[in-house]
């Protein structure tokens, strides 16, 4: 191997180490929050509770390190594509969707429309109060 | 080559094509990756005759990597933080207010309509984004495939329907409008206030990853109290 700017090689290693130390960070985390919801019997994903550490960590620390911000921004862009496999799942349930389609639909429209209008109402309420 | 190389090769390329697609049609709602991609890794499990178990026992590693990425989650939310302390009242006020309309209101009108208990709780995390309504689901019991297919046509349906509801209701001031769209409908709307209030976006961001965070938080405590 060569390196014909050796000045070069500290910055680079660092850069790679910041990556490894950041995926080194979410995978224990999601241990840890794994281990967690099994140890305390929630019914909540693992990773959430992942996600809630990291955020209370970043708010201790002040700010988001280079190296977490490289590994987390293709993971967020291509999450459709580890969603994937599970969605594949509902080739098993078509008979079930039919079923239930009426559920279904009026979740969608209904519940749809009454949550936008229950947000917005109190958002604008709340506002207004705040600056009379 | 081995199931997991060979399934996961796959998907990888349905996910390439679907992300092609969805470029090539300007961003159509309904050209979405996660919609194209299965469908098109569903023609290759038929093609193939292969059945979803080794499917999914071929995609483990993608679906493990579902984890980091909801985690991952942790850093857009923080830094849309400083906006939730200016203003935290009204946005946590809302938070809950639509968390519980979309969860509550999902769970009567199954209860009103008869459905079984896992399919309504598959349903109930619809408004939050796609892996967090998944994993909420499945740990509370329910399906999360369904709950993909609720969190998708909840995008579609909430981000078409959130001009018409709040001009409705006088409601449309670009704050409300973008908070209002992030909660309901995700990162559909998201992206759709990207568009239409660049301004006001990170409101949409923000209320995008808190409804995903508190949607989890309240599917859990009632499917214990369920």
């Amino acid at each position: 191997m060569m390196f014909p700017f050796p000045d070069d090689f500290g910055p680079r290693a660092q850069r790679v180490a910041g990556w490894v130390a950041a995926a080194a960070l979410l995978a224990g985390l999601q241990w840890l929050g794994d281990a967690l919801v099994a140890l305390l019997g929630w019914p909540l994903p693992g990773s959430l509770l992942g996600l809630l550490m990291l955020l209370g960590l970043l708010a201790l620390r002040g700010g988001v390190p280079r190296g977490l911000d490289e590994v987390t921004a293709p993971l967020l862009r291509h999450l459709m594509l580890f969603l994937i496999p599970s969605v594949a799942a509902v080739g098993l349930y078509g008979h079930l969707l039919w079923q239930h389609a009426a559920l279904f639909a009026l979740a969608a429209t209904l519940v749809t429309a009454f949550t936008l209008a229950v947000t917005g109402w109190t958002l604008h309420r709340l506002m207004r109060r705040r600056q009379p | 080559m081995s199931a997991a190389v060979l399934w996961t090769l796959v998907t990888l390329a349905a996910y390439a094509a679907a992300l092609w697609l969805y470029r090539r049609s300007g961003h159509h709602l309904l050209c979405l990756p996660v919609l194209t991609g299965t469908a098109l890794v569903l023609g290759a499990l038929a093609l193939a005759g292969t059945g979803y178990p080794v499917y999914a026992e071929g995609t483990r590693l993608l679906r493990w990597l579902t984890g980091p990425a909801i985690i991952a989650l942790a850093v857009p939310l923080y830094r849309q933080a400083a906006l939730l302390r200016r203003m935290a009242l009204p946005l946590l006020g809302a938070l809950l207010a639509g968390c519980l309309a979309s969860v509550l209101g999902t769970l009567l009108l199954a209860q009103g309509l008869g459905s079984p208990m896992p399919f309504a709780l598959s349903i109930a995390p619809k408004a939050a984004t796609m892996p967090i309504a998944m994993q909420a689901a499945e740990r509370a019991g329910g399906l999360p495939a369904v709950a993909a297919l609720a969190v998708v046509a909840t995008g579609v349906l909430g981000t078409l329907f959130a001009g018409p509801v709040l001009r409705l209701l006088r409601l449309d001031d670009a704050t409300t409008r973008s908070f209002a769209l992030g909660l309901v409908a995700h990162a559909i709307g998201t992206a759709r206030a990207l568009q239409t209030h660049p301004g006001s976006v990170a409101f949409a961001a923000l209320a995008m990853g808190l409804n995903g965070v508190c949607t989890a938080l309240v599917i859990a405590l009632l499917a214990r109290w369920l």
